[in-house]
């Protein structure tokens, strides 16, 4: 992309290579590879981002994010069937049995929903496993239409 | 010719301004291209003065929220998407303008 003008300062927009540059994906901010060249004010400090650009930075981004997701995922497993046994936590969380095994191995790709989930779970796994268990057993539709 | 930019995916948009309100930036470009898209004059707010240009704002409901959408076309017909986030506050429109101009004739 040729230099242009920052609409917002006048300073000169031109693709730049540097360190510390931060950017969304799905649930985490991100540092941008600093081998990607990306538009960027030298006044102001805003980086503006065209078709070509957007595609590279997201490719990169998606790989970085995976990683952070796999390497989650695996540490919150290693604590909490520290707490409970593998296939009943699969149970508490409608997984398929054996579907942890995969995800530990990095042969599945977690969603971050799951990432959340077991990642709150494992702040306090004994208590927040308990409540889990005590949650669908209070919610199981023969009880509640005995307590109505 | 705005829109013809932004449809053909010929556009830039500010990262911090726009891009980080999104799950991605490719997410990001395709809902700012199909924003422009479906616009129309009733959307219009009022124009800026930057520090170098002018820019106009659009208040355009994405899901029922008003968005604040920035935008400037520079010379050598570059489109740039200057904001792209929720309205902080709301925005009065050409859409709330006609409105309450049909309040008052009632």
């Amino acid at each position: 992309m040729k230099p242009f003008t920052c609409p917002e300062c006048g300073g000169m927009v031109r693709p730049i290579k540097r360190r510390g540059r931060m950017a969304r994906h799905s649930t985490m901010m991100i540092e941008v590879p600093e081998t990607i060249r990306i538009p960027e004010c030298d006044r102001c400090g805003e980086r503006f981002i065209d078709a070509r650009t957007a595609k590279v930075i997201d490719a990169a981004l998606a790989k970085v994010y995976r990683a952070a997701l796999h390497q989650l995922v695996r540490r919150a497993i290693e604590v909490l069937t520290k707490h409970v046994e593998q296939k009943d936590l699969e149970q508490l969380l409608g997984l398929s049995h054996g579907y942890l095994s995969h995800l530990k191995a990095g042969r599945k790709m977690p969603s971050p929903e799951l990432v959340a989930h077991l990642g709150v779970l494992a702040k306090s796994p004994a208590k927040r496993v308990g409540e889990l268990r005590a949650y669908w057993h209070e919610n199981e539709p023969s009880r509640r239409t005995r307590a109505a | 010719m705005v829109k013809r930019l932004a449809t053909s995916d010929a556009f830039i948009i500010s990262q911090t301004r726009a891009a980080d309100f999104f799950v991605s930036i490719e997410v990001a470009r395709a809902t700012i291209s199909a924003t422009i898209g479906r616009m129309t004059a009733m959307d219009f707010a009022h124009t800026v003065k930057t520090q170098m240009d002018e820019a106009d704002v659009y208040g355009p409901l994405l899901d029922g929220r008003q968005w604040y959408l920035k935008l400037t076309v520079q010379p050598v017909t570059r489109l740039i998407v200057i904001s792209m986030h929720p309205a902080e506050k709301p925005l009065e429109t050409n859409r709330e303008r006609q409105a309450k101009k049909a309040k008052v004739r009632k």
